[in-house]
């Protein structure tokens, strides 16, 4: 180990590569040390086995409050203590299993011609615009974020797709150099109105998410009304920047390489789902996550991780380990190895995953069928990416056609 | 070769649907794993086997 620790979240010298540092942990086939802001030196863990390895065992612990946690900032433990996905065991998965029906595969599967229509209604607009300005539309705000926000806020059973408290507190709630103070009147804001929503749902109910857990699981002591606002943030949150960031990412690729929009046009049905999951594997947004630490001794590759130390794991670099994926760097939408873990592992493995998935199956294909001559409207050196969020993307998309 | 499920450990993330869906289904109240036919014929192994190395929380397993 060098004398000299790395920082750690390390920045991308490459938009299209995981950070070096990362890929080179990964070629090393040990964990490494790097640095993070409390000058604490948790370790990184890069290889697809390694990874596995580490999210599955039930050894490592996911509590943000344990002080071993490697915490992304000084009011981690404080701002998202309480939140289920970063507890474990009894605390985690009877919440998530509570949760777990409204994504199931077969739930999911029932909203896509829903999905598919949401589809067809950001392009109308986008058409619409781009004849009414003459101009560049901006493909983030016309096509990635109205997709996934109407899907969840129709699935939770709130009407708030327009809604600028949304955007503000999910966009705040990723972005590592948000002022906490901000963060937290954001999140608030947004718990005011679902409060609203839960409390009209109370008398109202309508078989969505939302109603389902005020209905369902505070009377019989599973939830508290607190509890049911603040998951349905954490829904809505999720649902909003994650799939929206890999849309304009996926969109951005395939416009860089012509010959893979080509072949995905070629046959959407036989690649629509192929070319999703290859743009998950590509792109890994999640950049700064998921974080664990030990809390026994446990052995990975080769190195010992004391208990109490804390671990981050790229899945970027994982999601490009050539003893999984042949050609790693390349991308292809026809590749059918599906073990990226581009949606984490273990037991915290995303719960909307399946809804992820859906939407870019239906997004991708129809977008450049119906606008085939889809173009950047502005040199690609000019674009920006998220590098200080936690999910990685593009701040905006300017295309034309 | 025979199916083993550990409902206790399954987060309900739905891998095994999507994988094998001839195979494996979700319960409708939490998303568990439900075992549709524990002794699939041959021509689901592969699609078993897929399932196994998707799922994150170690559910499936099995007997040869
Ligand atoms: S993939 Fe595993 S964890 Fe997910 S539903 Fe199936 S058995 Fe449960």
């Amino acid at each position: 180990m060098s004398q000299q620790t790395t920082p750690l979240p390390a920045p991308r010298a490459c938009p299209y590569a995981p950070p070096a540092f990362y890929t080179e942990t990964r070629e090393s086939g040990r964990p490494q040390r790097g640095e993070i802001w409390d000058g604490s030196t948790p370790w990184l863990v890069a290889t697809h086995a390694q990874v596995q390895q580490v999210l599955m065992d039930p050894r490592v612990g996911a509590d943000v409050t344990d002080p071993g946690f490697p915490n992304t900032d000084a009011g981690q433990a404080a701002t998202q203590g309480q939140i289920f996905f970063r507890k474990d065991g009894a605390e985690h998965l009877p919440i998530r299993r509570i949760l777990n029906p409204d994504f199931t595969a077969k739930r999911v599967e029932r909203w896509r011609p829903r999905i598919e229509e949401l589809v067809d209604e950001a392009i109308d607009a986008m058409i619409a615009e781009h004849e009414r300005t003459g101009g560049p539309v901006d493909l983030v705000t016309a096509f990635c974020l109205p997709i996934p926000t109407t899907a969840i806020c129709e699935l939770l059973g709130v009407d708030l797709v327009d809604s600028p408290i949304v955007t503000r507190a999910a966009h705040l709630a990723t972005d590592m150099h948000a002022d906490p103070d901000e963060q937290i009147a954001a999140m608030r804001e947004l718990g005011a109105v679902l409060t609203r929503y839960a409390e009209d749902k109370r008398r109202e109910p309508d078989g969505r998410l939302l109603s389902r857990l005020v209905n369902d699981h505070i009377d019989n002591g599973d939830l508290t009304f607190e509890q049911v606002v603040r998951l349905g943030g954490l829904v809505i949150g999720a649902g909003h920047e994650t799939t929206a960031n890999m849309l304009s990412l996926g969109v951005l690729a395939l416009i860089r390489e012509p010959e893979q929009r080509d072949q995905l046009l070629s046959d959407p049905l036989a690649y629509a789902a192929t070319c999703a999951e290859e743009m998950l594997r590509y792109w890994s947004i999640v950049q700064t996550e998921p974080r664990r630490f030990a809390r026994e001794d446990i052995e990975v590759g080769g190195e010992t991780i004391p208990a109490g130390d804390g671990i981050i794991i790229s899945l970027a670099a994982a999601n490009r380990d050539p003893a999984v994926f042949a050609d790693p760097d390349k991308l292809d939408i026809t590749r059918t190895e599906r073990r990226h873990m581009a949606f984490g592992h273990g037991v915290h493995q995303c719960l909307g995953q399946n809804l992820a998935r859906v939407e870019m199956q239906a997004a991708f294909p129809r977008l450049f069928q119906r606008l085939p001559g889809l173009r950047l409207a502005v040199p690609e050196e000019e674009l920006r990416f998220r590098d200080t969020h936690i999910v990685y993307g593009l701040h905006a998309l300017p295309v034309t056609w | 070769m025979k199916v083993i499920i550990e409902e206790d450990k399954c987060c309900g993330a739905g891998q095994c649907v999507l994988a094998a869906p001839a195979v494996f289904d979700q319960r409708d109240d939490d998303g568990v794993v439900i075992l549709l036919d524990p002794e699939p014929p041959a021509a689901e192994h592969a699609r078993v086997r897929d399932a196994i190395t998707l799922c994150p929380a170690a559910v499936i397993t099995v007997q040869d």
